[in-house]
């Protein structure tokens, strides 16, 4: 399926043709992924569920090429992964995904803001542009005023918000997001889920695992897997947006001021200290 | 986008990113970091300060030499160049020459003298260096360990030291063994403190046998190494220091000066001969005495300072060893310590050779630390001692740099190995490393 742009049709964005990756244990082996095969369009918001153990991290670590897998094609933005070697693979980190993991992986002794330029540095950025771009993501997070604090100065929400600021600074195709509300309680996880909401109607791409269903549900497609297969899917709702996204981070950026009074329950701009 | 360009991470921005992380880690773990710069410190501090005194000493000693004149050359009774020779080869007679051969008597530096090549020869009698010769000086209760020298009435004709105040004793005075003495400013000092010594008695001599000599000049040896660390000296008349002092003959050297336009080896010849002669030996007979220029007594030096040299290069190589495996174990530490850290940057784009740059520049940085903080203490120690010793260290400009270039070679050899067993990590493999 692809996506109608008026008259071109534009290939998707992800593809993966029996997707497998097996783990060895001594004697057993074990079929993380048993065979995975889904196509994810630019813009969509999708959803992975499951039960514990049945390969949503495992998925998502191969289509964020934090991992190979044993056998299988993968194809991004119609590139074959498996084809690429190690420095292409970097690449492909560096610029095409963001990633935000549930356990925030910020260095802990970085303030915010060069946690969240750390990207750029490895894009080669100039340090005055790489400053100017992380300022940029931490405003579109409302973290500006937190740009000197350290990991521990900052509580579980807004750490995980500088985590998202860092995987958005380099404007990537796609962010994916490992359980993002798994370590954080209840009220937090549905600030989380304001940001990452509100940067799919900005035009970002967004693949999240969750095990939640009121987190699913902000997602317009909803993909099960079950003991490393894909088991259901949702179809797709139909606020699909048509116009592929140029640069999200400036549209992103035109939100919080947009939406901000019909958004009771978004950050308080003092946001918590613990 | 405009940033999509080519290349990857800015070669400066990764330089400071990796030395803030190095320093990061530093303050994070002071003592462990500390230890692991403490040998590379050692090592260069080492290097610099041996460099810089057997550099201050040689120069020093080039200096003794030719300021004594080029063509002077020294008699005694043994060939003391061969020192070295005796070490290394062993078990000959006890003693060897120096024990076996007949001492030189005096009176034949006088026969030396009237030779018509030779300008000036002159018998001496050194007991040299504290503490070793065991000869003190003393007034009442104060003494001090001294060099003793007994010398003609002309020796200050041969040596470069000056007398500042008062007078040499006569050839009269030396011929009557007059107990007089020329003292340097340093027994005079702890002597007589800030009192004139001109005309007072000092006690000399060893194992309390001891004789009274009239302090008659103040004698200021001249600005080198030797004359620095032979400090005390005082001198009495040849002649005197024979019957007074019960000196040791074998201790007797001659100083003997060409005149300046017969060449050195014919000047060496007629000596050679005329001593032949005076020992009464047969033709065929071997030498009993030697005759060494300033260029044998160079290269004995430049034997001495050479396994100086050596034993200062095993030194300080065992510094910067020591610390290169203390770097190796920091950087495994730091590296293991640091695996999810690893995985992040390599799961945000970094790629193996930006990881690898990374722990080298923190290898470095940690190694250059250390080498800096050997330089800046060798440096003061250098300064020290010229400021508060005789000894002339300067610091080549080589030490520097060889001492800089070994810490960073150290740091960057030993964080190689971490280094690239890091960078070649999946990132998730690393990320999920507990
Ligand atoms: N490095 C590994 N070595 C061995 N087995 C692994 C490894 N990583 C994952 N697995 C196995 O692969 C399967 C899928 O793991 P994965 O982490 O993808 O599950 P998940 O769906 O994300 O579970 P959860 O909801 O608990 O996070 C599990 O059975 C797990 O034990
Ligand atoms: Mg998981």
């Amino acid at each position: 399926m692809t996506v109608n742009t008026g008259a071109e049709t534009v290939a998707p964005m992800i593809v993966t043709r029996d997707l497998k990756k097996d783990y060895v244990m001594g004697a057993e082996t074990i079929h993380a992924l048993a065979g995975v095969d889904c196509v994810i369009q630019r813009n969509e918001y999708v959803a992975i569920m499951g039960p514990s153990g049945s390969g949503k991290s495992t998925l998502m670590n191969m289509i964020g090429c934090l991992d190979s897998p044993t056998s299988g094609e993968y194809i991004l933005n119609n590139q074959a992964v498996q084809d690429l070697d190690d420095d292409e693979l970097a690449r492909i980190r560096n610029r095409d995904v963001g990633f935000v993991f549930q356990t925030f992986n910020l260095l802990p002794r970085a303030t915010s803001l060069h946690n969240v330029e750390l990207p750029l540095i490895y894009a080669g950025v100039s340090s005055k542009e790489r400053r100017k771009r992380a300022e940029h993501a931490l405003d579109i997070v409302q973290l500006a005023d937190r740009m000197d604090h350290k990991p521990n100065e900052l509580s579980g929400g807004q750490r995980q918000r500088v985590a998202i600021a860092r995987a958005l600074v380099n404007d990537p195709s796609i962010v994916l997001a490992d359980e993002p509300t798994g370590n954080l309680d209840s009220s937090t996880s549905s600030e989380i889920m304001d940001v990452f909401d509100k940067l799919h109607e900005a035009g970002q791409t967004i693949i999240m695992v969750t095990h939640e269903n009121d987190i699913a549900a902000h997602a317009n497609r909803v993909i099960t897997l079950i003991d490393g297969k894909i088991s259901s899917q949702t179809t797709e709702t139909s606020n699909q947006i048509t116009q592929p996204p140029k640069v999200v981070l400036e549209a992103a950026s035109a939100i919080p001021s947009a939406s901000q009074p019909p958004a009771p329950k978004s950050t308080s701009p003092t946001g918590e200290t613990p | 986008m405009s940033s999509r360009l080519g290349g990857g991470m800015g070669f400066l921005a990764t330089i400071t990113e990796g030395i803030a992380v190095a320093l990061d880690a530093l303050g994070a773990n002071k003592i462990r970091s500390g230890l692991t710069i403490l040998g590379v410190t050692i090592g260069v501090l080492v290097v610099m300060v041996m460099a810089a005194v057997i550099t201050g000493i040689n120069s020093s000693f080039s200096e003794i030499m030719s300021s004594r004149g080029i063509s002077t050359f020294y008699v005694a009774h043994w060939d003391f160049t061969s020192m070295m020779d005796i070490d290394i080869g062993g078990d000959d007679e006890e003693g060897g020459d120096f024990m076996k051969n007949e001492p030189l008597d005096p009176r034949w530096a006088r026969e030396l003298g009237r030779l018509p090549e030779i300008e000036k020869a002159s018998a001496f009698f050194e007991a040299g260096g504290p503490p070793g010769s065991g000869y003190q000086a003393s007034v009442s209760s104060d003494r001090v360990e001294i060099s003793l020298y007994g010398t003609g009435s002309d020796f200050l004709e041969i040596d470069n030291g000056d007398l500042v105040q008062g007078r040499w004793w006569t050839e009269s005075e030396s011929e009557r063994r007059t107990q007089v003495a020329v003292i340097d400013s340093a027994t005079a000092f702890d002597l007589f403190g800030s009192r004139n010594p001109l005309g007072r008695d000092i006690n000399i001599g060893r194992r309390g046998e001891s004789a009274s000599f009239k302090v008659i000049g103040l004698y200021r040896p001249p600005a080198n190494l030797f004359a620095g660390l032979a400090t005390h000296y005082v001198f009495v008349p040849f002649p005197t220091a024979d019957k007074v002092l019960q000196v040791w003959d074998r201790m007797l050297n001659f100083i003997v000066r060409p005149k300046p336009d017969v060449p050195l080896q014919r000047a060496l010849d007629v000596t050679h001969a005329r001593l032949r002669q005076i020992r009464g030996l047969k033709p065929g007979e071997e030498d009993d005495f030697a005759l060494m220029t300033q260029d044998q007594l160079v290269d004995v030096w430049g034997q001495l300072t050479g396994v100086l040299f050596i034993v200062m290069v095993g030194l300080s190589s065992i510094g910067l060893l020591v610390g290169g495996v203390g770097v190796i174990g920091i950087m495994m530490i730091s590296v293991t310590e640091r695996t999810r850290e690893i995985g992040l940057r390599k799961s945000l784009g970094a790629r193996q050779r930006d990881i690898m740059w990374q722990f080298l520049v923190e290898a470095s940085t940690l190694t250059v630390m250390g080498g800096s903080a050997g330089m800046l203490i060798g440096g003061g120690i250098v300064w020290a001692l010229n400021t508060f010793s005789p000894v002339p260290a300067t610091t080549p400009l080589w030490a520097i740099i060889a001492a800089l270039g070994a810490s960073a070679m150290t740091g960057i050899g030993f964080g190689l190995y971490p280094a690239s067993r890091a960078s070649r990590l999946e990132p998730v493999d690393a990320l999920r490393y507990e």
